[in-house]
């Protein structure tokens, strides 16, 4: 009940909960298909790009097998339907988080002992490890023809709802966990990680024991956003699901927000993903690529903690909300 | 007065190199010993081998009668041996106070609450004088400042056992007497143990219960601060001259 009564006091939760409460309503309004299709996405993006912000932003570790996670999750589900039908569906999308979890706990066992860019070029190797995999394990994977799914036997409205309603809560869980983590003694030691490893070691800080959990619980969430999409789509393939571009589309967001933040990883997605959506349907031409690049390098170069870490910075009165 | 921490034979080999060799040591509960020697005598590798970053080659190291060798740093310190660091390590982009919640959180203390661990670090931050800046960014600390916030953090461990690498190195005169009354406070009213390196012969004469002194990895003396004044190997190997107290 304490606990309660100090979290509803502190802006920063209440702001989370704001969120959820406008967000569960936004259906009722019965907005027009595509707007559930483009918040489904920007959720997908969240999930990824907060995911990747508990272990790159709060461990600092720039982990680029991200994707490999995310199409983990999309295959398991996807075998999973395909083998025994729609139905299965509310029960393996958390087995396949806690698949994707259990895989990172393993490797990060390994992997974890690697610090900066031996980390990421071994984590780049895990996502081309476990594609290739993938595409040649026909018998289980249907190999380079990828996997097609039935569709929901419902109207496509009512489809795109219920996918937006399962992504929204995802989404939140993914953001509830991340404050719960900036708030804990978990999360301390995180950044303890994050700014001298060596140091919190010699105070006492089981760094590899909080590394792994870290990289379990981003393995999680992204796993979970890999297994929701695959039935959304009705169709993935090795290429799609584990493209390494979107382990960089996920780094950038949170870059872009503000990494090591909560509201970060979630304003890098909303805007990044409106902005390309916006691009390619208003200016279609090869253009749009080159003016979303500019952007990036732009913001990169003037606010190198992102938007929500610089708007932390200059104006201390947003200080409590943004932590 | 019992022996608290004990080194057997302690050896730490670089490949060829024997930084620390067959070094016998003890460290008395509640006393201050001073650890001093020329640069590359193995000092910061025997700290580093007392607390688990290096492996030893051979040897044992033994805390209350339990061996600890071969644990890892943060076992090591759960155990009861707390360290700063030579070259100060803080977590920059933390405030001064976080910087000591994460002691206390990964320490002896058990505290796991966020407001009762608050409250600990500022209470250290308070015994070290730390307390005005405690919601400054570390990195923006003064070196001063820096190597008292390393002092902080490692009590904040609730260690048995302190083991202070040159914190004085650096410091103007002021601040040096000020850091060596800090550290015998450390002793006199917490009744920690202290083992420090150190290269300020004021500092270290001025504070130390006994001294040991390595050279070459091997230990060459170990005394009163007036013995070892009056030691003709410690003058031949690093004093230089006779140190007069």
């Amino acid at each position: 009940m304490m606990r309660a009564k100090t979290q509803l006091r502190d802006p920063q939760f209440l702001s989370l909960l704001i969120m959820a409460f406008i967000l569960a309503l936004f259906p009722v309004s019965r907005p027009a298909a595509y707007y559930l299709d483009l918040l489904f996405r920007i959720f997908m993006f969240v999930i990824m790009a907060s995911s990747f912000n508990i272990i790159g932003g709060f461990a600092g570790y720039i982990s680029f097998g991200q994707v490999a996670f995310f199409g983990l999750g999309a295959y398991t589900v996807a075998i999973a339907i395909r083998d025994w039908g729609l139905p299965v569906f509310p029960y393996v999308l958390p087995l396949a988080g806690i698949i994707c979890a259990v895989i990172a706990g393993l490797i990060g066992l390994v992997v974890l002992r690697l610090r900066g860019a031996y980390f990421i070029i071994a984590t780049i190797g895990l996502t081309l490890l476990v594609q290739t995999l993938v595409v040649n394990l026909k018998e289980i994977t249907g190999g380079g023809m990828g996997i097609s799914l039935p569709l929901f036997p419902y109207p496509m409205w009512m489809i795109k709802a219920i996918f937006y309603y399962s992504m929204l809560v995802t989404m939140l869980a993914t953001l509830f966990v991340s404050y719960w983590i900036l708030n804990s003694r978990f999360g301390l030691f995180l950044f303890s990680i994050r700014e001298n490893e060596d140091a919190a070691e010699a105070m006492g800080v089981n760094t590899t024991r909080y590394k792994i959990l870290a990289w379990a619980i981003s393995a999680f969430f992204t796993g979970m956003a890999g297994g929701l999409y695959a039935p959304y789509m009705s169709y993935i393939n090795a290429e799609t699901v584990f493209a390494l571009p979107t382990t960089i589309m996920m780094i950038l967001m949170t870059v872009f927000g503000g990494r090591g933040t909560l509201w970060g990883p979630f304003v890098g997605a909303l805007f990044l993903t409106v902005l390309s959506d916006y691009l390619i349907g208003v200016i279609m031409s090869e253009l749009n690529m080159t003016i979303y690049g500019v952007l990036l390098v732009a913001v990169i170069l003037f606010m190198p903690l992102g938007i929500v870490g610089t708007l932390r910075e200059k104006i201390p009165k947003l200080r409590n909300i943004l932590k | 007065m019992s022996v608290i921490l004990e080194g057997k034979g302690v050896t730490k080999r670089f490949g060829g190199l024997a930084a620390v060799n067959n070094v016998d040591f003890n460290l008395k509960k509640g006393e201050i010993l001073g650890l001093i020697g020329p640069n590359g005598a193995g000092k910061t590798t025997l700290f580093n081998c007392i607390c688990g970053i290096y492996r030893l080659t051979s040897g044992k190291i033994i805390l209350e009668g339990e061996d600890i060798t071969g644990r890892k740093p943060h076992q090591i310190c759960a155990k009861g041996i707390g360290r700063t660091f030579q070259v100060v390590m803080p977590f920059t982009n933390l405030t001064t106070l976080e910087n000591v919640m994460v002691s206390v959180f990964s320490g002896r203390s058990g505290i796991k609450k966020m407001e009762e661990a608050r409250r600990e670090a500022e209470k250290w931050l308070e015994f070290v004088g730390l307390d005005k800046k405690k919601n400054l960014r570390a990195g923006s600390l003064t070196l001063p400042d820096r190597k008292t916030l390393e002092m902080a953090r490692a009590l904040a461990t609730w260690p048995k056992i302190l083991l202070l690498d040159e914190v004085v190195a650096g410091l103007n005169p002021t601040e040096t007497v000020e850091t060596m009354r800090r550290i015998k406070k450390v002793r006199d009213e917490l009744g920690i143990t202290i083992l420090m390196v150190e290269h300020v012969m004021k500092a270290v004469m001025g504070v130390s219960d006994r001294i040991m002194v390595l050279h070459h990895g091997e230990k060459i003396a170990d005394g009163t601060p007036r013995e070892i004044a009056e030691n003709e190997k410690v003058i031949e190997a690093y004093l230089g001259e006779r140190y007069l107290l």
